[in-house]
């Protein structure tokens, strides 16, 4: 089972006239199981992308199609709209209700499960966003830190048990441990419940570490859609459309500079650390 | 030229308070950095600096003027100026040179002298080009800039960044900061708050904060050397520096003013 995005065109409108296309001949697939990082320019179509993977905007020309249902048919939606779930940019200023443990149990409320689900749903999720459901339930979604109210927000969305989550900048504003915590998250869901992981994330550092696709869009167009390695491989591209690549990318690109040969696909410390490891025995 | 003494301040409601004991001074010409976890009291303190908001115990100077004395506000607010994280909140009306206008305008500045303040301030920024632009054409980076040019038309003496970075782009990033370090070399006192530890290699100080109070202070290279409180403050020192504290557990033999990929580099490849 896989997302796959045919040939998918899409242009805003604007007084009825369709204004420059935002997104132009998309073809690709996502497989399942993946954790796919998407980067781009602002304004590269990156945040219209994902809003075709749930319907939130119409297909018009070209087609997406989850686990075989199209997004064309009308009536294919709402299957699709249980698979999909979607995490936007600062997703906890939509939290509305008054305790957390209502807030998380909105989404599994409307697809009409008995309350006996819904609730334990809703201690599972919050249990895996890191929330004690015992403290946090009864709590104002109001009254949380910043990161807690973000992972509130996504454990609403989890609480849907989605099979793809597509999310938009999930770590924006938040400090370098609720970043980490909620990458963390992501890792899990991906390993033990195998859940697809869809991330825009300007953190390129994130994407090469947890990343096993990534896809770059330039003015709405396929740029690159390859592994970390291969993609930041091609540092001076990224660089070109005024992208930035991960830390020790750019380690190894002034290392290299400076007479050392080491291998382009190094975009990570882990590799990094390695590589040096193997130098030294053969030193 | 900024001085805090015994700061305590806590917001109303509030169950414990969001600055407890703050002693610090800002020389004239300095550039720091205010890192932290959310809600750690950073920006609180940031707000401090022109009187935004008063301590309840202590007090904050600039330039010998005590900013809870009513009188002092206006005069400290001209010297201090501040950008915060929303560029779109900051902008009030539509065409660049305008919006750079209307802080000496609402002054009653000189009509002369104000044209001469916006070009001088445009030029700052790097965004002389752009004086009849439109303001909503602009990308996110390019408005703080805008922002910034603003507070510079007002002559200010300090220039506090609340998290001015925090909703832009990594392109967007790496035009401000290069911005501000320009206005830091030019001789503008620099408080930037940030959530980018990568951001403040370039500063003279960093200042760690945690629950309201500063639990590390020092030149970048002294704080990145404490990988352990940065830690238990919910932070992380910059993926350079993880990479550079790898490699001496490995034993190579590098300095701790190693902060950046330039200068890894330098010291590590001689010794491969």
């Amino acid at each position: 089972m896989s997302v796959v995005i045919n040939h998918l065109t899409f242009a805003y409108t604007q007084g009825g006239k369709p204004l420059e296309p935002t997104l132009v001949d998309l073809d690709f697939t996502i497989e399942e199981g993946s954790f796919l990082g998407i980067i781009g320019h602002t304004g590269s179509g990156k945040s219209t992308f994902v809003r075709h993977l749930n319907g939130l905007l119409p297909c018009e020309k070209g087609a997406v199609v989850v686990d075989g249902h199209d997004l064309s048919v009308k009536a294919e939606r709402k299957t699709v709209r249980s698979l999909v779930g979607m995490v936007f940019q600062y997703p906890e200023y939509q939290l509305f209700a008054d305790t957390v443990f209502e807030d998380v149990a909105f989404g599994p409320r409307n697809m009409k499960l008995d309350e006996a689900e819904v609730k334990n749903r809703v201690q599972n999720a919050m249990t895996l966003v890191g929330l004690d459901p015992e403290r946090f339930s009864a709590r104002s979604p109001f009254d949380l830190s910043g990161g807690e109210r973000r992972r509130a927000a996504i454990a609403g969305v989890l609480a849907m048990h989605p099979k793809y989550l597509v999310l938009d900048e999930p770590m924006a504003g938040l400090d370098p441990l609720g970043r980490r915590e909620i990458l963390a998250l992501l890792e899990k869901l991906r390993t033990e419940s195998g859940c697809t992981i869809i991330m825009i994330s300007h953190s390129m550092d994130d994407i090469a570490n947890h990343a096993t696709k990534v896809l770059v869009l330039e003015k709405g167009r396929v740029c690159m859609y390859d592994t970390p390695q291969n993609v930041f491989a091609r540092a001076e591209e990224l660089q070109k459309i005024g992208l930035s690549v991960p830390a020790v990318t750019k380690l190894c690109i002034e290392m290299n500079r400076r007479g050392a040969s080491v291998p382009a696909s190094i975009c990570t410390r882990e590799a990094f650390l390695n590589w040096i490891r193997e130098e030294k025995k053969h030193a | 030229m900024i001085r805090f003494d015994n700061v305590t301040f806590q917001y109303e409601k509030a169950f414990s308070p969001a600055l407890s004991d703050i002693c610090l001074e800002i020389r004239q010409g300095e550039f720091v950095a205010i890192v932290g976890h959310n809600g750690s009291g950073k920006s609180t303190l940031a707000k401090h600096i022109n009187g935004l908001l008063l301590p309840v115990k202590g007090t904050v100077s600039v330039c010998g003027m005590p900013t809870s004395d009513e009188e002092n506000i206006l005069k400290i607010r001209q010297k201090v100026g501040m950008a915060f994280q929303n560029p779109d909140n900051q902008l009030v009306t539509t065409v660049v040179e305008e919006d750079v206008a209307f802080g000496p305008e609402n002054l009653g500045v000189d009509p002369d002298e104000i044209r001469a303040r916006v070009d001088e301030a445009l030029a700052s920024v790097g965004m002389t080009d752009y004086a009849t632009f439109a303001v909503h054409h602009l990308s996110g980076g390019q408005k703080q800039r805008i922002a910034i040019a603003g507070i510079l038309a007002l002559k200010p003496q300090v220039l506090v960044l609340d998290e001015a970075s925090a909703m832009l782009d990594p392109s967007g990033r790496a035009e401000l900061l290069e911005t501000i370090e320009k206005l830091h070399r030019e001789g503008m006192t620099v408080v930037m708050v940030t959530q980018y530890m990568e951001e403040t290699t370039g500063c003279d100080r960093v200042i760690v904060m945690k629950g309201g109070r500063i639990v590390l202070e020092g030149t970048p290279a002294e704080v990145f050397r404490h990988t352990d409180i940065l830690l238990d403050s919910n932070l992380v020192p910059p993926e350079t520096v993880a990479v550079r504290d790898a490699l001496k557990e490995m034993g190579y033999a590098l300095s701790d003013d190693v902060l950046t990929a330039n200068r890894l580099a330098e010291e590590l490849c001689p010794l491969l």
